[in-house]
């Protein structure tokens, strides 16, 4: 038969420390809670049952030089192709317009590229580029109608200080803009 | 002694406790983020750029807008010549000379606001004295918009009655600058 703690035995050897005593009371607490949440939402739940045809949203920004013919122009080499911007100098000023058809199922909001260029040939010339609509595109993929339909213009800019020894005369080629239709 | 020990180790738990659920926190708003990606789709546009070509001070006749921008009308001019009509002779420094330049204008209309913008390059002609003082000199007459800046290199705004046809437009040139000499207006 062991023998029973007397009064000369240390106190804190007798006691556990507290911890150990509260964290297995919590874990042991929160179990409970857990099997009860459970149960009870068990018992207070009922299932219903529907069907519904799901169709994926179909995404295709369009782009046209004459808003009559129009391509997807996804990428540099399918690029819609503007009309050349020839002879141009300090006094004036050439503007380009890009139609945009939203031909997909749902809006899309339209942001110029962020790698677009504001300066070419050494900055003999400055791209600017016009505001597009705030409000998302409406989509409409039979048809080009009104509210699918809008347009963008870039500005092509001699700078009235431009040095004439450095820059008349020079021509670039193939210089690709980015207009990009983005789901809301 | 033993208490102490005993508060510490309860603090550390509870600390690895907040750090799991902050982790988790973090974990379950990226994923969100990522959740929430759009859908986009690009249109590309390409065109190509050539510049014409023109001069700082390009030498000739301009037919202008009422903006001063090259009037796109299809109206022309040219300078048919630059003389010197008679120099007033003296100290270097202190000479002018009467010029004239004669304009052909080419379907100019004065009445909607055209207007002729002249350069000339004084230096050229050869009755001005070889040793004109350029630095100080200045011009003034039948003109406006008078641009000195890069004399011998002389740019100006004919009057309106220059553009109605065939004209002999007449300027001052002085070698030391004068009041009136210079002046921007129109």
């Amino acid at each position: 038969m062991p023998d029973a703690p007397t009064c000369d035995e240390p106190r804190a050897a007798r006691r556990r420390p507290r911890w150990r005593t509260a964290v297995p009371a919590a874990l042991g607490l929160s179990v409970l809670t857990g099997f009860g949440a459970a149960a009870t939402s068990a018992a207070w739940t009922d299932d219903a049952y529907f069907s519904t045809a799901a169709s994926a949203a179909e995404i295709d920004l369009r782009g046209s030089s004459d808003g009559a013919t129009w391509s997807p122009a996804d990428t540099a080499g399918t690029a819609v192709t503007l009309a050349p911007v020839t002879g141009l100098t300090p006094d004036r000023p050439v503007e380009r317009t890009v139609h945009l058809w939203n031909a997909s199922t749902v809006p899309l909001t339209l942001a110029w590229g962020t790698a677009n260029p504001t300066t070419l040939l050494q900055g003999c010339v400055t791209v600017t580029y016009s505001s597009l609509p705030t409000a998302a595109l409406a989509g409409s993929p039979s048809s080009p109608s009104g509210a699918a339909v809008t347009t963008a213009t870039v500005t092509f800019t001699v700078p009235a200080g431009a040095d004439a020894a450095t820059c008349s005369g020079q021509s670039l080629g193939a210089i690709d803009v980015v207009v990009q239709g983005r789901t809301s | 002694m033993t208490r102490n020990l005993t508060r510490a180790r309860a603090a550390v738990a509870m600390l690895v406790v907040a750090v799991l659920v902050a982790a988790g926190a973090r974990l379950a708003t990226d994923a969100t983020a990522r959740t929430s990606a759009a859908w986009t789709d690009d249109v590309h546009a390409t065109t190509s750029v050539s510049l014409g070509t023109w001069a700082s001070h390009a030498l000739g006749c301009v037919v202008i807008d009422r903006a001063g921008a090259e009037t796109s009308s299809g109206a022309t001019c040219e300078i048919a010549s630059v003389s010197v009509d008679r120099i007033q002779w003296g100290e270097v420094g202190h000479r002018a000379a009467n010029l004239i330049v004669a304009l052909v204008p080419r379907g100019v209309s004065p009445g909607a606001g055209e207007r002729l913008r002249v350069t000339v390059d004084l230096s050229t002609l050869g009755e001005l004295p070889a040793d004109w003082r350029w630095s100080t000199a200045g011009a003034s007459g039948e003109i406006g918009a008078v641009d000195c800046s890069a004399l011998p290199v002389l740019t100006f705004q004919a009057r309106d009655w220059a553009g109605w046809g065939p004209s002999s437009v007449p300027f001052q040139l002085h070698e030391t600058r004068e009041p009136g000499d210079c002046s921007m207006q129109v």
